[in-house]
C-alpha cells in the first residue's frame, strides 16, 4: 500500500485544523459550574441535592455550602457523580436541610426563598453562585380526604400524570404551582383538556376519576431545559357546598448526559430564568 | 539479513499493543516498545534503505510513550492544571499519527525484501493487515481531537476502531516474527 505524499500532507492539514478548531470550542471549567434549581421543598423532606458540573478526573474541591440570603449552613451527606460525559462529569451535593426535628432551625428556616449560594472550596476561597430558586418549607394545605392521591407515573420526555379520586362531587377550581411566572415552563391538562392558566371547571362527580397531566414544554432553543426543576403542582377545587381545597403532585425533569455540552454553553451567561 | 531485527521488531508490537496495568502503572510501557523497534531499525536500515525515514520518528515517540508508565485517569489527576486533558489527549493523537507512519514505513520496507526473495504470501498478509491497522487508525486520529467535545456516547466508534488497531498491531508483530523465522 502506497500513500501519496500529498494526500500524507493533506491528511496532516486536516488533523492540525481539527485539534485547533477543537481547542477553540472546548470549555476548561476553572471552578464548579452550578445549575440553575427550581425547587418546591415541603416540610417532611429533610434533603435536597444541587447540581453542578466539573471536569472530569478532577478533585472535588468543594467543602461547604452556605445560604447567605437566610444565613444558614446546611450540611453536606455526600458528592456522587450522577453523569459522565466525555470530558465532563455531572456531580450532585446532597444537603442536610433539617436534622431530626430540631424546632430551631426549623422555624429560622421556614417559608424562606434562597436564590444565591456561597460555595468554599479548600484553598479557602469563597464564590457567591446564583442558584435559581429554592423555596424552602413551603406551606402545606393538601385536603386529601376530598380529592385523594390515587397514583402517579413519569413518562420519559419530562411528562407527569397524576390521578386523584374525588370523595365527594366537586369542581376543579384552578391549578397552579411556584413557578408559573417562567412562561412556557409546564403544560396542563386536565382529563386531556388543555389548561393554560385560566380556569379549568372541571365538574368531577364523586367516586370518579381525575387525572393532571403536566408536560414541561421548553421548546429546543431555549435554555429554560438545562435547569433542574422538582416542585409541586397544586389542583385547587371547590366542593358543591362550597368546601375548598387543595391536593398536590410532584413534578420534575431529569438532565441527560449530552445535555452537559449544551448545558455548558451558558456557563459564562448563566441559564435562563 | 538479521533475523534478530524481527524479533525486536515482535517484541516492540507486543510491549506498544499489549498493556497490563498493576494498580496505576503499565508493566508494557509503549516507550519500551519504541526503543525496541529502533534498535531494529538500526539492524535493518543497512539492508533496507527506506528504513531511515523512521528512524527520526521513532526517536520522538520514546519520550512521548513514557508517559504510558502511568495509567491515564491518574495521570489526569496527577497534572492537575486546566490544560493538562488537552495537552494529554494532543500527546496521545500525535503519538498515533507518528507510529502509523512509522509502521507505514516499516511494512514498506519489509514488503519490498518480501517481494525480491518470492514471499508473496506474507508480503500480502503484511500489505492487508497494514490497509485494516491505516482505516481504523485515522479513525482513531481523528476522533481524538473531536472528543473534546463530544459526549461519552460518540466514544464507542473510537473504543472499537482502537481495539481493532491492537488486534491488527498484534497480528502485524505476529507476522514479523514469521518473517524473521522464514529468512
Amino acid at each position: 500500500m502506497r500513500i501519496k505524499r500529498n494526500y500524507m500532507i493533506f491528511g496532516l492539514f486536516l488533523w492540525i485544523a481539527a485539534w485547533i478548531g477543537n481547542v477553540y470550542y472546548f470549555k476548561v471549567l476553572k471552578e464548579p459550574f452550578f445549575l440553575k434549581h427550581y425547587y418546591e421543598v415541603r416540610e417532611g423532606m429533610q434533603t435536597i441535592s444541587l447540581y453542578y458540573i466539573d471536569m472530569a478526573n478532577r478533585e472535588d474541591k468543594i467543602t461547604s455550602i452556605y445560604f447567605p440570603e437566610i444565613d444558614y449552613k446546611p450540611v453536606i451527606l455526600n458528592k456522587t457523580i450522577s453523569i459522565h460525559s466525555g470530558n465532563y462529569d455531572l456531580k450532585s451535593i446532597e444537603l442536610n436541610l433539617l436534622q431530626g426535628d430540631d424546632k430551631e432551625i426549623l422555624d429560622k428556616i421556614k417559608n424562606t426563598l434562597v436564590t444565591k449560594i456561597e460555595v468554599e472550596y479548600k484553598n479557602g476561597e469563597k464564590r457567591v453562585i446564583d442558584i435559581g430558586r429554592i423555596y424552602i418549607y413551603t406551606e402545606n394545605k393538601i385536603n386529601s380526604d376530598i380529592l385523594s392521591f390515587r397514583s402517579i407515573s413519569s413518562i420519559s420526555g419530562g411528562r407527569t400524570i397524576a390521578t386523584f379520586r374525588a370523595n365527594d362531587n366537586l369542581k376543579i377550581k384552578k391549578l397552579n404551582y411556584e413557578f408559573m411566572d417562567m412562561d412556557g415552563l409546564l403544560g396542563l391538562k386536565v382529563n386531556g383538556k388543555v389548561v393554560n392558566g385560566d380556569e379549568p371547571s372541571t365538574i368531577i362527580a364523586k367516586d370518579e376519576e381525575l387525572t393532571v397531566e403536566a408536560n414541561f414544554e421548553f421548546n429546543k432553543e431555549s435554555s429554560m431545559k438545562y435547569n433542574v426543576y422538582n416542585f409541586f403542582v397544586n389542583v385547587e377545587f371547590e366542593t358543591l357546598d362550597g368546601k375548598m381545597g387543595v391536593n398536590s403532585f410532584a413534578v420534575n425533569n431529569q438532565f441527560i448526559g449530552k445535555d452537559i455540552f449544551n448545558a455548558l454553553k451558558y456557563s459564562k451567561s448563566g441559564v435562563n430564568k | 539479513m538479521n533475523k534478530g531485527a524481527y524479533k525486536y521488531l515482535f517484541w516492540g508490537m507486543m510491549y506498544i499493543f499489549l498493556n497490563i496495568h498493576i494498580g496505576y502503572l503499565n508493566i508494557l510501557p509503549n516507550f519500551v516498545g519504541y526503543i525496541f523497534i529502533l534498535y531494529s531499525l538500526n539492524l535493518l536500515s543497512g539492508e533496507i534503505e527506506i528504513l531511515n525515514k523512521a528512524k527520526l520518528p521513532t526517536i520522538v515517540l520514546i519520550p512521548i510513550g513514557i508517559k504510558d508508565i502511568l495509567e491515564q485517569n491518574y495521570l489526569y489527576k496527577l497534572l492537575e492544571t486546566q490544560y493538562s486533558i488537552i495537552i494529554l489527549k494532543f500527546l496521545n493523537s500525535l503519538e498515533v499519527v507518528l507510529f502509523l507512519y512509522v509502521l507505514y514505513i516499516l511494512c514498506q520496507g519489509i514488503s519490498s525484501v518480501l517481494r525480491d526473495r518470492g514471499l508473496l504470501k506474507i508480503e500480502k498478509s503484511i500489505n492487508n493487515a497494514f490497509r485494516t491497522f491505516f482505516i481504523f487508525s485515522v479513525l482513531v486520529i481523528f476522533f481524538d481531537p473531536f472528543s473534546l467535545n463530544l459526549p461519552l456516547e460518540f466514544g464507542y466508534i473510537a473504543i472499537i476502531s482502537a481495539i481493532v488497531c491492537c488486534i491488527i498491531g498484534l497480528y502485524l508483530g505476529y507476522l514479523f516474527k514469521k518473517i524473521g523465522d522464514a529468512i
